[in-house]
């Protein structure tokens, strides 16, 4: 009884902070977000390139050869779809642009902060008994309120387990 | 026929057939639940070809592969959800007939076009796959890195709507792929002092990050699931007057399904919507198409199983896999010691032989597997996404532990799902990633054995008649992609 009342206002809780996200969207320019992403991402690899490959060839190609022509490419690509959306943008052209809503990302969030703490606790509870925690969090995250889903999760975490350390031989923590 | 009576000697083991019916099992039910995809059941359960033997690891994974693309059709069939991509085309004739009652009988057709098909497709594997490989053999360093830059092309054109940004994710892979020891010289590249990093990423980490993990970022718990009920009454039996009318859409269509399986980067969507298209034109009936015709139905199962076979002809015979779960195949014969290429069917004949006869059987079992247990797949539909999402990333965490018994290989595979899902928002497609991270040092050490060979000129690659031949394809499949995206764009102004 006293379970079922926690659960009914945490439940309360969740469906009044889910009302106050809905419907609430951010536009974001795709295509400059993800220039701009790989262009840093270029630039900050052709910069460590020198401390990370050492080169101890003595002709032309060498270990750094082809990672340096790929990050040239995406370099030089990224710069050609920034100016493309900048031009767009100076002359009031409509440009790649994608909308997302936050209670969407709020939940990708969420499960990703589940697979994080199923990390964390794979070293000290063990293989078996982090998948068990996980897989209650995940159901529990569905907003389940059928008990067998639970117990299916929890059975499915025991046998999975099973499986890869008696079947497949694989040392789970 | 020395290699051919050696892989069926190789084939005909009691392992190989049950672990074939395992992965068709597997295939169904995850092609037919929506939400679920083939790629993720190859991934899933790449880690327990590890302890089996070459020709049981690709009949497992190949049932999987070929019963995929006949499970996506049940839930397109039945509740208008196509389980796989390419069975949106099945979708447009297959559920207006389930409305009228006639489940049964689309399930049937979709079903044995499906074998038909796939047994095409085996048969042009198993006749082909040895003479491109002769071919192969004949090619050198600069003409292989063309095939690598093809497969890569192509895949990056139509994988998404923009090819730049295609190129960009196909470039992503192959750098991903350099981190780690350089196999040419020994030198480390981009491992920050982490003694993990040594051997680069592993591709199976990356994939369980890149097409399982994310997919579950992904899922929204609002998203509503259909419910299948009974499957509507009815014997399904197919008269011979219809058998007659999709007789000429089937054959086309496993024409098309083959040439189209050839071509890397395509695959079996493209298939399906072009036989789709072909039947309908050729058709007596072309108002039925859209309204439940039995032609279109056929013609579109019959392309996307026929697909399946001619996929493993470049992967097979040049090391190209022709689309993302071939790809992922790839890493099963890495494991066992097979790696792709024209050499692989004088080194190992026999087992090349058994894959390819065993696709055959794999198609034969599917259409056993279908008709019998087709009510027990419908149900399976109905299974919540609440149970299945714990268990997949459960399967996801141990999976990728069992690579390296290593709990950063974890935390890579999450990085991997976090990377995926921000390039999806933004529109970059994640299936050149992959080809990249796969292709990743074919490519490089044939690209820099050419420059070596040729002191830094770039000539090298327009040395020969088949790298010009090579360079011609990709130009003129380039301009087709680039003409294509040209016309999209200008209709969507209109």
């Amino acid at each position: 009884m006293w379970m079922k009342t926690h659960l009914d206002r945490l439940d309360a809780w969740f469906n009044a902070v889910g009302k106050k996200l809905e419907g609430k969207t951010m536009v974001i320019h795709s295509d400059l977000v993800g220039a701009l992403a790989f262009i840093a991402f270029s630039l900050c690899m052709l910069g460590l390139m020198p401390s990370q490959i050492a080169v101890t060839e003595t002709g032309d190609i060498n270990a750094q050869t082809f990672p340096k022509l790929l990050l040239e490419i995406i370099l030089v690509l990224s710069l050609a779809i920034l100016c493309k959306e900048v031009v767009k943008l100076l002359l009031k052209k409509p440009c790649a642009t994608v909308e997302i809503a936050l209670l969407t990302e709020v939940h990708a969030a969420t499960i990703l902060c589940l697979f994080v703490l199923y990390l964390v606790l794979l070293k000290p509870l063990g293989f078996i008994f982090s998948s068990i925690v996980f897989s209650l969090l995940m159901t529990a995250y569905f907003r389940v309120r059928n008990l067998s889903y639970y117990l299916i999760g929890t059975a499915a975490a025991v046998l999975i387990g099973a499986l890869f350390q008696f079947v497949l031989h694989v040392r789970l923590p | 026929m020395e290699y051919l009576s050696g892989g069926l000697a190789l084939l005909f083991h009691w392992s190989n057939f049950i672990w074939m019916n395992i992965g068709l099992l597997i295939g169904i039910i995850f092609g037919a639940i929506p939400g679920l995809t083939v790629i993720l059941a190859i991934v899933l359960f790449l880690p327990f070809t590890y302890t089996l033997g070459p020709i049981q690891s690709f009949m497992f994974l190949l049932g999987i592969y070929c019963a995929g693309g006949y499970g996506g059709s049940i839930s397109a069939i039945l509740i208008h959800t196509p389980g796989t991509p390419h069975a949106t085309a099945t979708m447009l004739d297959g559920y207006p007939l389930c409305k009228r009652g006639l489940a049964r009988k689309a399930m049937n057709i979709a079903l044995q076009a499906s074998t038909f098909g796939g047994v095409i497709s085996a048969f042009s594997l198993l006749f082909f796959a040895p003479q491109v490989a002769k071919l192969a053999q004949t090619m050198g360093t600069p003409e292989y890195f063309l095939v690598c830059l093809f497969g890569l092309t192509i895949i990056a054109g139509v994988s998404g709507k923009s090819l730049v940004k295609g190129i960009i994710a196909g470039c992503f892979g192959l750098f991903v792929s350099t981190v780690g020891i350089d196999p040419m010289t020994g030198c480390t590249r981009y491992i920050f002092d982490n003694i993990n990093l040594y051997s680069g990423f592993d591709l199976v980490i990356c994939l369980i990050g890149l097409f399982a993990l994310s997919e579950v970022l992904r899922k929204d718990k609002r998203s509503e699931q259909a419910k299948v009920g009974a499957i509507a009454t009815g014997s399904g039996k197919i008269t011979k007057k219809e058998y007659k009318r999709m007789a000429l859409p089937a054959i086309l269509a496993s024409v098309i399904g083959v040439i189209i399986g050839i071509i890397p980067g395509t695959g079996a969507s493209m298939a399906s919507f072009f036989s789709y298209n072909v039947a309908r034109n050729i058709s007596k009936h072309p108002e039925e198409f859209g309204n439940g015709s039995i032609e279109g139905i056929a013609a579109a199962e019959t392309a996307n199983n026929a697909v399946t076979g001619a996929t493993l002809i470049p992967l097979l015979t040049m090391g190209i896999p022709g689309d993302g779960c071939v790809a992922i195949m790839l890493g099963a014969l890495m494991i066992n010691g097979l790696t792709p290429g024209p050499n692989l069917f004088k080194d190992h004949g026999a087992v090349m032989y058994a894959i390819m006869v065993g696709l055959l059987f794999v198609n034969l079992f599917m259409f056993i597997q279908g008709k019998y247990l087709t009510s027990l797949f419908a149900r399976v539909i109905n299974v919540p996404l609440a149970v299945l999402t714990p268990i997949i990333v459960i399967f996801c965490f141990a999976g990728a532990f069992s690579v390296n018994s290593s709990t950063f290989d974890i935390g890579t595979t999450i990085v991997f799902s976090v990377i995926a899902y921000v390039l999806t928002c933004l529109d970059f497609p994640t299936i050149p990633i992959l080809l990249g991270l796969v292709l990743g040092d074919l490519t490089e050490e044939n690209f820099r054995r050419s420059l070596i060979l040729s002191d830094g000129n770039w000539d090298i690659f327009a040395s020969s008649p088949v790298c010009i031949v090579f360079l011609t394809l990709l130009v003129g499949s380039l301009g087709i992609i680039i003409y294509g995206k040209w016309r999209e764009a200008r209709k969507g102004e209109a």
